[in-house]
């Protein structure tokens, strides 16, 4: 099956974009009752990516915002950073009752996702890490972060759980770091409904190459979902996709359509200084071109030149597809 | 000889609430200037605070802010002027092809060292983090450094009496900033050629720039454009200004041999971002582990005539079979 791809939008890029330089943002708070037209307003847009309880608590106005919109939901991912209770950690805080607040509302979200017709709970564990040598037992944290993944997916079987992964920021160390780490992770969970999230971005900060991540991922069929974004391989500065890194994501939808992906792609970015609206445009164009790039790409004439580990071929036979 | 005493001081970041985009509020709440003096008036080694212009909680009046330091036992440190906190510099400042956002920074720092002249031996920081660009084909680089240069000339001008330090930083909040590495920053310098324009090296920002900071200090202090430091700690990718010495230990120690070599007579900026810790007892662990280095640098500095003949015959083993002996 080739690639199948639907496009998302991730509310939170009309949250005013903040950093520790401009807390309170370099845009004007958008009025929350218009986030939606704004992503409706998106070129080629399919769905909205949100988060529980940051973007919506009550379920039913949710679905009604969203079935006037026309808009389905690619994932829902539970709130469990962005205030300063979870500065140790959430599912994996030592402090029990902040451990319980996070499964409790990782739940909910798992609920929510299910009656927005979402088939993915995007668990990103920003805050359970650690800054320094000598601060954190991580061995109790790794076996914590096991049961607590799979009490959640326990919930649901209906719903996979995929596994955020990135190496920094807000901690200067997470635990959940690099593609391998979640693979093991899911793997440890004994779950079938646990996957791991590619978020294209992070992987360049782990110094990965996402094509090849993405198919071991998908070799074990553990890549649940997609999120695009782009950097300079050292921070988490959530650009446009390909803005930065060209062929990485050209070998990457090219993998991603030999083994047949068949789910979302949610854009997860953040335009500071850019219009929001024709930032996500230009960011499903760019997908929609290399997409429409990779699917001119002979597979088996490829194959033949990869089998030789030909890389002057494979070299020529993009440049001449690409720039005829 | 006696070694230097370090001039520590540090400014109002240290009681910062940490925001940052995954927690804009941040992780705490502000503490009131005095009782911000308070605490450093008990920290033993802290001679100074750093006031941030025109956003801080500094006194309108320079000599009501002298004597309100005095009555905490405080010098006034290097004054900060905020000109990247705000979304009109979103950007840039010194740089914008903006006039009228360039116009405006350039008041503002002009503001701030009609401030500072009215405090002996004060000097005014500037660091501009928003001038730089964050994708290809986003900025005109020609005509940005051409406004950078003419921008601080502008300003020296103003009262070549008061000097005006520049801090360089790789990144954050923009993606590329132009003042990126101390050679360019040493470039600045020659471009704008005004003797009252200095330099900072914040020890956080040349690990990220993948700099040596004892080279840095050698170079800055050729050119006498060394006049304050920063002291914090990262992992050499990013700048959480972690607390001084808790990551890297050699570059650290270097260092400060090497401030004691150039005699330097500066401020030392103690800078650490808190937000997951208690921001005084942090404060008290860097200026612990400041001074714990320093000692260590004094140790060896009692060595420096045997450990400059290994550098010249580049007997770096020898050097290090001294060194680590006489710290461990």
């Amino acid at each position: 099956m080739p690639l199948n791809l639907k496009y998302a939008i991730e509310a939170s890029v009309f949250w005013p974009p903040a950093d520790r330089v401009v807390p309170e943002g370099y845009k004007n708070q958008v009025n929350e009752a218009d986030i939606y037209k704004f992503v409706k307003s998106v070129d080629g847009v399919d769905g909205v990516e949100l988060y529980y309880p940051y973007d919506f608590t009550d379920i039913k106005e949710m679905r009604k915002i969203l079935t006037n919109e026309g808009l389905q939901v690619s994932a829902v991912g539970p709130g469990i950073w962005s205030d300063a209770k979870w500065k140790n950690g959430s599912v994996t805080s030592f402090d029990e009752t902040i451990r319980k607040e996070a499964l409790d509302i990782s739940k909910q979200a798992m609920y929510a996702a299910s009656e927005l017709g979402a088939e993915i709970l995007t668990l990103w564990l920003g805050q359970d890490g650690y800054d320094y040598y000598f601060q954190t037992d991580y061995q109790r944290k790794w076996d914590m972060v096991v049961e607590s993944v799979r009490e959640i997916a326990s919930v649901n079987e209906g719903i996979t759980v995929g596994i955020e992964y990135k190496p920094k920021e807000p901690r200067t160390h997470q635990i959940i770091s690099n593609a391998s780490k979640a693979l093991k992770l899911s793997i440890d969970t004994a779950m079938e409904n646990v996957g791991v999230i590619m978020d294209i971005g992070h992987s360049f900060i782990a110094e990965e190459n996402p094509a090849e991540e993405a198919v071991y991922l998908m070799n074990h069929k553990r890549l649940a979902h997609l999120h695009s974004n782009d950097n300079y391989g050292d921070w988490d500065y959530d650009m446009i996709p390909a803005s930065v890194h060209f062929w990485e994501n050209i070998e990457i939808f090219y993998w991603l359509n030999k083994l047949g992906y068949n789910g979302w792609i949610n854009f997860d970015i953040c335009p500071f200084r850019e219009d929001s609206v024709k930032a996500c445009s230009l960011s499903i164009k760019h997908t929609k071109k290399i997409v429409d790039f990779i699917k001119k790409i002979d597979i088996s004439a490829f194959d033949s030149i990869m089998k030789e580990n030909d890389a002057l071929a494979a070299q020529e036979y993009l440049w001449n597809l690409l720039f005829k | 000889m006696a070694s230097k005493k370090l001039k520590l001081y540090t400014g109002e970041w240290s009681f910062y609430h940490f925001g940052e985009r995954f927690v804009p509020h941040g992780y705490f709440n502000n503490i009131p200037i005095d009782e911000q003096l308070a605490v450093l008036s008990k920290i033993e080694g802290l001679e100074g605070f750093g006031p941030i212009f025109p956003t801080g909680t500094h006194t309108n009046d320079p000599h009501n802010f002298i004597k309100l330091l005095n009555n905490y036992n405080l010098k006034v440190g290097p004054i900060l002027v905020d000109h990247y906190g705000d979304k009109k510099w979103r950007n840039g400042s010194l740089s914008s092809c903006d006039e009228k956002v360039r116009r405006e920074c350039i008041k503002l720092i002009k503001d701030a060292m009609d401030y500072a002249a009215e405090i002996p031996g004060s000097i005014v920081e500037t660091w501009p983090g928003q001038d730089g660009y964050d994708y290809a084909f986003q900025t005109d680089y020609i005509s940005s450094w051409k406004y950078l240069v003419e921008s601080y000339q502008e300003i020296c001008e103003h009262n070549p009496k008061v000097k005006v330090a520049v801090e360089f930083k790789r990144k954050e909040p923009r993606q590329k900033i132009f003042i990126c590495d101390v050679g360019t920053m040493i470039m600045l310098f020659q471009d704008v050629g005004m003797d009252n324009l200095t330099g900072i090296l914040d020890t956080g920002h040349a690990f990220m720039s993948h700099e040596s900071l004892a080279e840095d200090i050698a170079l800055l202090d050729q050119y006498n454009k060394l006049d304050i430091v920063h002291l914090n700690d990262n992992y050499r990718d990013a700048d959480p200004d972690l607390i001084f010495g808790t990551c890297i230990l050699w570059e650290n120690l270097e260092m400060l041999y090497y401030l004691d070599k150039v005699n330097f007579e500066g401020w030392h900026e103690i800078e650490f971002g808190a937000p997951k810790e208690d921001r005084i007892k942090s404060l008290r662990l860097a200026v612990n582990m400041i001074l714990k280095y320093k000692e260590l640098a004094d140790r060896i500095a009692e060595h420096s005539h045997e450990i400059d003949n290994n550098l010249k015959r580049y007997h770096y083993a020898d050097n290090m079979n001294l060194i680590s002996d006489l710290i461990f």
